[in-house]
């Protein structure tokens, strides 16, 4: 049990973290905009 | 369970190691996609801390002794309240606690930071995250707080019974929230002078958080006093031990800065100075939980046996090196366009006062570490005492004093004899009748007279300063005075809410300054029936009382003080002993009045119902705790948020980085 | 820091503060200083270094805990463990005090060759870690 939810965890965690890297920011977007909601998130 | 919690660390460090790299490169190369990477990795360290805490907290309350930590910190008959501060009853759980705090202060300084100073995100993400890093690598090795035990003891061991206090219950959660917090501003300067903001290094940012843990430190310490008076039952709250020290030195830099960074606002002078004050302020934070964590008071051996000394210091002598090489790679950008003009100036008032601090923190730092500084130079280890520091600091906190009345009075950047005089006249003449008076009543000791006379004059010259606001405001508004007090305060919350503070310091100066000069002291042995006289008391002992609560034998003394013939109500002083362990704790008889306190411990008795009192008479200790009361208000006042402040583009140097873009 | 318009004054303020400064350390040095010492170390002292003030640290020997009647002097012996020194102390005794605690007491060893120490203090056993006790005095 506990190692199932560990695994998920740890997949679900590494996958959101790294999903910024796989699709880059549109450079015409405000970035500005993407600062302030991913430190409101 | 254990499991879920000592991965919930090793999940956490991995990302901050991530977060660390993917701050530092994405900043680099100005890729703004990798800065949020790191930012989310914040966010899941973040997470999977809370994980691990609430793994313990359950651990806790369901009392799992198989877990180390739970089985030496509580027992079945642990009320629940301590059995949850348990949690940081000890260095494991308190070393979590601290990655907890981390985390969630890491969480909102970068979500001030992308709103106020984008350009510093990648950096403040970075240094936030090794920090997070190292205490996680601690956790994970030397300091796990999941470490389990094959066969479980029936019952835990529990808290010291000194331990179980509501003092002591809130007194480490306060301090850890100050240090921690000194690793915010920390963060923010850093992040500026690495991205090449270093015109003001992004410390007017830091000062709102500095401030933040200033007031938590004044907290810890305050609490921490209060404890030691009510539980400890030596008549004191401040011991000069190395365990106060360590909160007091970064309280001290941290004073020093808030007063610094206003004449960096306002003539954008000290900036240098500044800087040094918030990496001096995140040392000594590191510092303080080395002193007390390591081992190394009780002698340079022990410490050597105990692995978290090294990676302490090995840390904090990383992060200095790192953090003052970067200043100094700065230094030159950081050079104030203006120089002193007059010695009769508020910034020369202001830089003294700093100066004072920062040798008070000197002075406090050579007396913490003289054992260890003596043993590593002479071989043989000395010790100082609370008198070393009591006659380094007194005169010292005397000029403090003495300045403390003189800043808000003098002009900025060069004062007229004539305006010194104008505003001198009632502060002054306030300090000399208050001098005058104590010693026309009998006051004979020069310190004590000087003390309350530097009340008086800094005293004055915060009503001075009200007083004249409330002038300015009642020309341009008709209004009363109440509503203009209420309305100059709420429109110039930092500056009030500064004076406030100073009014609550004068209360805890006089509080001490009475309690130290002033206290008396008996011991005496006594038959049922009989009377001690003490300080204008008299205390009359009815008798012994035993009684079995909670697996200690509680002995008490039946008292009843009288003032001349005047009957002020029974008191009881006692002692428990837990039979279980041989702990025993004290419970002071107590009665606080704002002119004196009557203090008295029971500290033995004979078979035959004799018992043996410890009297003490404390003058105005009541105004020290009312001080942190006032000091308290003040900060809060400072520190509520003024008008929302409208997002301004800060002008990028050219070539820095800035996710805003052009 | 600040650029001082004369260089010569800064200086002479600064080298008065370093004096004064330098002053008080000394002053509280004299004052509240104390060397460590084991019990061996105090049993091998002679002379003048068998009377200076010290602090001297171990464990209270088992069973040699005692109060006068009126419970207000203490006697009990520190031991390193092979030696012992006799002690006498009158005055706030710590909560946590107890035959087997690790303790430090200040003082001079008394012509009798007992250790009359002015201060008590007495360590935790393992169960809290100092940063928690700041009093364990």
């Amino acid at each position: 049990m506990t190692d199932a939810v560990m695994v998920i965890l740890a997949v679900a965690i590494a996958a959101w973290v790294l999903a910024p890297l796989r699709r880059p920011a549109d450079p015409s977007a405000s970035r500005r905009g993407h600062a302030a909601r991913e430190s409101d998130s | 369970m254990a499991d879920l919690g000592r991965f919930g660390l090793l999940g956490a460090l991995a990302l901050a190691l991530y977060a660390v790299a993917a701050a530092a490169l994405g900043g680099r190369a100005q890729r703004w996609e990798i800065v949020r990477s790191a930012v989310r990795a914040l966010w899941g360290v973040a997470a999977l801390e809370a994980l691990a805490g609430g793994v313990l907290v359950a651990a806790l309350l369901r009392r799992d002794y198989s877990f180390a930590y739970v089985a030496g910190h509580t027992r079945d008959a642990q009320a629940l309240l301590y059995t949850v501060t348990a949690f940081w009853g000890g260095m494991e759980g308190s070393l979590l606690l601290w990655a907890v705090v981390l985390s969630a202060y890491s969480l909102a300084a970068l979500r001030s930071v992308a709103r106020e100073r984008p350009q510093l995100l990648a950096g403040v993400a970075a240094v936030c995250a090794a920090v997070a890093g190292f205490f996680l690598v601690l956790l994970t090795s030397v300091a796990s707080p999941f470490v389990t035990v094959p066969f479980p003891p029936q019952d835990g061991r529990g808290m010291n019974p000194l331990l179980l206090n509501p003092w002591m219950a809130i007194h480490p959660p306060a301090l850890y929230l100050g240090f921690v917090g000194l690793t915010v501003p920390f963060a923010i300067v850093m992040a500026a002078l690495w991205s090449g903001a270093a015109e003001e290094a992004g410390v007017l940012l830091a000062r709102r958080w500095m401030l933040w843990a200033w007031y938590c430190l004044s907290l810890g310490l305050g609490f921490g006093a209060k404890w030691s008076y009510v539980v400890l039952g030596w008549g004191g709250y401040w011991a000069w031990d190395p365990v106060e020290n360590a909160a007091l030195m970064p309280w001290l830099v941290a004073t020093a800065f808030l007063h610094s960074v206003m004449i960096q606002e306002r003539r954008a002078m000290l900036r240098q100075w500044t800087v040094v004050l918030v990496v001096l302020a995140f040392g000594l934070s590191i510092f303080g939980t080395f002193l007390t964590r390591s081992g190394v008071l009780s002698s340079i051996h022990s410490f050597t046996q105990s692995p978290l000394g090294g990676y302490f210091l090995a840390f904090l002598a990383i992060a200095m090196l790192a953090a003052f090489g970067l200043v100094a790679s700065r230094w030159e950008a950081l050079r104030s366009p203006n120089v002193l003009d007059s010695a009769l100036s508020r910034e020369s008032a202001f830089l003294f006062n700093n100066v004072v601090l920062l040798t008070i923190a000197f002075a406090v730092f050579l007396g913490t570490v003289f054992p260890v500084l003596s043993e590593a130079l002479t071989g043989r280890r000395m010790n100082v005492g609370p008198p070393f520091f009591d006659h380094i600091v007194t005169p010292l906190a005397l000029g403090l004093l003495l300045l403390m009345g003189i800043g808000p009075l003098i002009a900025w950047r060069r004062a007229s004899a004539e305006s010194l005089r104008t505003s001198f006249l009632t502060p002054g003449a306030a300090g000399v009748v208050v001098g005058l008076a104590l010693t026309a009543a009998g006051m004979r000791p020069p310190g004590a007279v000087l003390a309350f006379a530097l009340c008086g004059f800094v005293g004055g010259t915060v009503a001075l300063e009200f007083a004249r606001g409330i002038r300015v405001r009642r020309a341009h508004h008709a209004e009363g005075i109440l509503p203009s007090l209420a309305g100059l305060v709420l429109h110039n919350r930092r500056r009030y809410g500064g004076y406030v503070v100073h009014l609550g310091i004068l209360l805890v100066v006089a509080g001490v300054t009475g309690s130290q000069v002033f206290s008396t002291q008996r011991v005496a042995t006594v038959r049922p029936g009989d009377a001690v006289q003490i300080a204008g008391y008299r205390v009359r002992f009815d008798g012994l009382e035993q009684a079995t609560r909670e697996g200690a034998l509680v002995v008490s003394a039946r008292l009843r003080a009288f003032a001349g013939t005047r009957d002020l109500g029974p008191l009881e002083a006692r002692k428990n002993l837990y039979l279980a362990d041989s702990e025993a704790t004290t419970e002071v008889a107590l009665r606080s009045t704002p002119r004196d306190d009557l203090y008295v411990v029971l500290t033995g008795w004979t078979a035959g119902g004799d018992a043996t009192l410890r009297l003490l008479v404390n003058p105005l200790v009541m105004w020290i705790w009312a001080g942190g009361l006032v000091l308290s208000f003040g900060a809060v006042l400072a520190m509520l948020p003024e008008r929302r402040p409208v997002p301004v583009l800060v002008e990028a140097p050219a070539g820095a980085w800035s996710p805003g873009g052009p | 820091m600040t650029s001082p318009r004369r260089p010569i004054a800064f200086a002479l303020g600064v080298l008065v503060f370093v004096l004064a400064l330098a002053y008080l350390v000394y002053g509280g040095i004299q004052q509240g200083a104390a060397y460590w010492v084991t019990v061996g170390e105090l049993r091998q002292a002679t002379g003048a270094a068998a009377r200076a003030r010290v602090r001297l640290g171990g464990t209270v020997a088992p069973g040699s805990v005692a109060w006068d009647a009126s419970h207000r002097h203490l006697r009990f012996a520190v031991t390193d463990g092979t030696e012992s020194v006799p002690v006498r102390y009158s005055g706030v005794v710590p909560d946590i005090f107890a035959a087997g605690r690790q303790v430090v007491v200040e003082g001079a060893l008394a012509p009798d060759g007992t250790f009359a120490a002015t201060t008590l203090l007495a360590k935790c056993p393992t169960k809290y870690l100092p940063a928690d006790q700041p009093g364990a005095r």
